[in-house]
Order: structure tokens, then C-alpha cells, then sequence
């Protein structure tokens, strides 16, 4: 037989038991602790109470002087917000269409044409001004062989009796005259048709041919090569003043490096000063350098005038901020480095990529 | 919302919400990085999203990214484990703001959230709740019971007697 609910079972009636101390669980809002009114003091000081809870709190600080300085404390605590500022919000800001194109073409090109222009107007005055005041090299009023770059070559007058020119040392020496002079006439017409740099350089090689082996027509290939540039050269009041004097001297270099001829040989009483420098001071291929590096020279002039100390900037330099700007603006690994010998000189430069990798030995020019 | 508003929500909100960031976990870097990560996010729906809504948006996304990036941080410390000794350096401090601040980062993170999100952008119990995901009743608790511990801790370290 099934049991269902409505089938008729004794149930059980409750009694009417009482707790004989119901009476002391009752609280008053007096006796909360002071957890539970700081629970309440909080959310009396947030505005959040209401109705009976917050008759309650009230009777709770009206009982206690204690508790009602409490319970006000909690109003003060609240935060106030600093002034820190998101230091990433101009990159969140999103740029129109218009404006990215502006800052992202147009400025770039207008900064980058603007610093092409000024590099070509101002860099090579910037370089002569360089070159001149360096303190390395000699400055205009004590020229010397290291300033050979002065265009134009010039010679001793043709006659000049009054100083010992080599034209005087050929007139001196008749015999050697006459054993040079046929040659020498012939080449003489030949190179007065030949620009000014190649009769430097034909006077010089015929100049090394004497001194090397005949000590005897020294004196004539001077000569002659005072003749030949004879017609493109300048009167001889010019050649007393030093500054002009040392395009005689632009021939010279070469011979003295080397060693075929010494400095008095190469230059005698015509340039007094020169005798007293050691060529070994002058460094003539560094100008060369600095001259042809105009660019690097610039940039180093624009690096000195924003760091405010002098910078020297150099070819490796501007690879190797290129690669690590590459490197961190796009995250590609690649880096370029600078191999040096024994004795501390860059001899080469390395560069290893993911794709590519090569060794470029630097030569001697390479700044 | 459109690409001014996008903006706008960045010039005004921005600041709020890395001021909000940087408070609960007490990283620049990391909040900064949170924040942008939320105007990202904001960038990739931006068209789906009403600006009347964006700011509780913002707030939301960067504090589920931020319970993220604590999540996955072991160095968080939870302040019943912390050492109360550093906190008695400061009891000096006469900027009451300042060592309100300071005590701040004692509170577990939670607790940290809410009561940032009420006392410097003065969201109601309810807001506050949609931007944490808590109930509106669990909000109360945690900020009646963070403003009790922020006190207390005034209070053990002598700046209040």
C-alpha cells in the first residue's frame, strides 16, 4: 500500500516550552562592540546608513563621548587623488588622417631637406674654419708645407737676382745647365700646355729622378722646374711674401716624405721659415681627410654646438646609431661592430644579422 | 563613438584611470602599461562602444586587466602577512593624504579598488560593483571594512591617538 501525504497519522504538537533566560540575549545599541560600531560608524560616515541603523549609531555616540569622537574620525578618512598624470597619453591619442600624414611626411622631409641645405651652405665655411683654427695644423701666417692645398702653383721669378732662386743656382752652374737644358727645353714646352697640377706633378717625378741618382742636375731640374712654370706664375714681388710662397713648396711634399730630398735641398733661402720644420709635424693627409669629410665634420660641428662640448663624430659613429636605432625602433637583431689591433687601431668593421653578415676591412682614408 | 571622442575620452579619462591603476598596485610602469593596453582594447571596439559609457568601460577593462597582471605577480603581499614595522617610519608625517596614501598599499587589492573607485572618482556602490563584479552589498563590506582597517592602521602607528 502506498503512503501518500493525505493519509491520516499521528502528528506531534510542540509544547509550550519557554528559555527561561530569553530575556538576556536582548542588546541595546550600547553594547556593540567596537568592531561592530566601527562597521557601522564607517558606514555612517559614507552616508550609507539609514532607518533603524542609524537611530541605532546615534544612540550608540549619544551614550559614549568616546565613541562618537570615533565614529567622526571616520569622516576624515578619505583619499584624495594626487596629481600624477599618464605619462602615455599623447601616444593613446589617435591622430586624423590629415594629421598623421603632416607628421609623418611632411615634417620629416621639410626637417630633413632643411638640414641637407644648410650642410652644403654652411658646412664647408664651417670646415675652413675648422681646418684653420684646429691648433693641429699651421695657421695662415706661418704656412708651411701642410697648407698645400693654395690653388695656385707658384714659382720663383725667372730672374731674381737678389735672392738665391733656383733659376740663380742654374745660371750659377752653366755645365749643368747645358747638359740639362735640351731635355729639359723640350718637356718645358710640353708642360707649359698641361694644367697646373700635372706640371706639379711632372716637375716633382723629374725632380725625385735627379735627387735620387744625380746629385749634379739637382740644381738644373730645379731650375727647370722653376722655368717651366714660369709663365703661369707670379711676379716676383709676390714670391717675398710668405703666403704666397708656398705654392713652390706644394711640390715638395712628396720628396720630403720619402726621403729623396731634404727640406733645405728642396727649399733653399727662398723660404728661410720652412728650414726650421720638422716634417714630421705636419700632417698634411689629415687635412686632406678632414677636407674631403666635410659632411662627418659638419655633423661633428652640430653635435659639439647641441652637447656643448666637443664631440668628435666619425663615420662608425653614424653606422652604429643608425643600426641601434633600426635595432630598437623595429626590434631587428643585428649589430655592428668596430675590430681593432694590437695597438688600439680600428682595423676593420663587423656586421652580423640574422640575414647578412660581413667583415669590411677600413683603409686608411676611411674616417 | 568616434575617433574625437575616442580622443577626448583619452584626455579625459586617461588620467583617472592611470591615477586608479597606479594607486592599487603602486607601479608606473605597470600601470601605464595596463592603461594603454585598456585604450587599445577601447581602440578595437571603439565604434562599438557609446561614449556615455566609455568611462565606466575604461575603469572595467583596467581593473580586470590590472587583477591580471596581480594574478600573475608573486610579489603581491597581503596585508595580514605585512610587516607593520615600515609603516612606524612615517608616522611623522604631518600630510594626513599623503600617509592615507602610504597606508593604502596595506590593503588587500580588492579592498584597495573599491575604496579607490569611491573616494577619487565617486562612483555609487552599484557603479562600483559592474566596474569590480562584485554584488552592490559586497562593495559596502569591503569599503566599511577598509575604511576600519585604514583607520586602525592610523591609529597603531601613532598618527591618530
Amino acid at each position: 500500500m502506498a503512503i501518500t501525504e493525505d493519509m491520516d497519522f499521528p502528528r506531534l504538537t510542540p509544547p509550550d516550552d519557554r528559555m527561561p533566560s530569553g530575556s538576556s540575549l536582548f542588546r541595546s545599541p550600547a553594547e556593540l562592540t567596537d568592531e561592530q560600531f566601527d562597521l557601522l560608524a564607517a558606514a555612517w560616515a559614507e552616508g550609507a546608513l539609514s532607518g533603524e541603523s542609524l537611530e541605532e549609531l546615534e544612540s550608540a555616540m549619544a551614550a559614549s563621548a568616546d565613541r562618537r569622537d570615533r565614529a567622526g574620525s571616520f569622516c576624515s578618512i578619505r583619499l584624495v587623488p594626487c596629481d600624477e598624470s599618464w605619462p602615455g597619453m599623447r601616444s593613446a591619442i589617435r591622430l586624423s588622417p590629415v594629421q598623421r600624414t603632416l607628421r609623418r611626411s611632411v615634417i620629416p622631409t621639410l626637417l630633413a631637406v632643411a638640414a641637407m641645405v644648410s650642410m652644403i651652405i654652411y658646412g664647408p665655411t664651417v670646415l675652413k674654419l675648422k681646418t684653420i683654427n684646429s691648433g693641429k695644423t699651421i695657421t695662415r701666417s706661418a704656412m708651411t708645407v701642410a697648407e698645400i692645398q693654395v690653388p695656385p702653383p707658384i714659382v720663383a721669378p725667372e730672374k731674381k737676382p737678389a735672392t738665391h732662386t733656383p733659376s740663380a743656382q742654374v745660371a750659377q752652374t752653366p755645365v749643368a745647365e747645358e747638359n740639362a737644358l735640351p731635355g729639359l727645353l723640350a718637356e718645358k714646352n710640353a708642360m707649359q700646355n698641361l694644367p697646373a697640377e700635372e706640371n706639379v706633378l711632372r716637375g716633382h717625378f723629374a725632380e725625385v729622378n735627379a735627387l735620387q741618382g744625380h746629385p749634379a742636375e739637382e740644381s738644373a731640374l730645379q731650375g727647370h722646374f722653376a722655368e717651366a712654370n714660369t709663365p703661369q706664375g707670379y711676379p716676383a714681388a709676390e714670391i717675398q711674401n710668405s703666403d704666397e710662397i708656398t705654392g713652390f713648396v706644394r711640390v715638395q711634399p712628396l720628396a720630403l716624405a720619402r726621403g729623396y730630398a731634404s727640406v733645405p735641398s728642396v727649399a733653399p733661402e727662398i723660404i728661410p721659415a720652412i728650414t726650421s720644420i720638422n716634417i714630421m709635424d705636419i700632417q698634411p693627409a689629415q687635412t686632406l681627410q678632414e677636407e674631403k669629410n666635410w659632411i662627418i665634420r659638419t655633423i661633428s660641428f652640430l653635435a659639439s654646438a647641441v652637447a656643448g662640448e666637443e664631440k668628435e663624430i666619425d663615420g662608425y659613429i653614424i653606422a652604429n646609431g643608425c643600426i641601434n636605432g633600426i635595432k630598437n625602433a623595429l626590434g631587428w637583431d643585428m649589430e655592428l661592430d668596430l675590430v681593432s689591433n694590437k695597438s688600439g687601431e680600428p682595423v676593420a668593421v663587423t656586421f652580423r644579422s640574422s640575414l647578412l653578415s660581413f667583415i669590411k676591412p677600413l683603409n686608411k682614408t676611411t674616417p | 563613438m568616434t575617433v574625437k571622442e575616442f580622443n577626448n575620452a583619452v584626455r579625459e579619462f586617461g588620467d583617472h584611470v592611470y591615477r586608479f591603476i597606479l594607486r592599487s598596485i603602486k607601479d608606473s610602469h605597470r600601470a601605464d602599461d595596463i592603461v594603454q593596453d585598456t585604450y587599445e582594447k577601447l581602440w578595437n571596439c571603439v565604434t562599438e562602444i557609446e561614449y556615455g559609457a566609455v568611462k565606466s568601460w575604461l575603469f572595467t577593462t583596467a581593473y580586470n586587466r590590472m587583477i591580471d597582471v596581480i594574478r600573475k605577480d608573486s610579489r603581491l603581499v597581503d596585508v595580514d602577512h605585512y610587516d607593520d614595522s615600515t609603516l612606524y617610519a612615517d608616522e611623522n608625517s604631518s600630510d594626513l593624504n599623503e600617509v592615507l596614501h602610504r597606508v593604502l598599499e596595506k590593503l588587500p587589492a580588492v579592498q584597495r579598488s573599491v575604496i579607490l573607485l569611491r573616494d577619487y572618482e565617486g562612483y555609487s556602490y552599484r557603479e562600483i560593483g559592474e566596474i569590480t563584479g562584485l554584488s552592490e552589498a559586497q562593495v559596502k563590506t569591503y569599503i566599511f571594512r577598509g575604511r576600519v582597517a585604514l583607520r586602525n592602521y592610523l591609529v597603531k602607528t601613532s598618527v591618530w591617538q
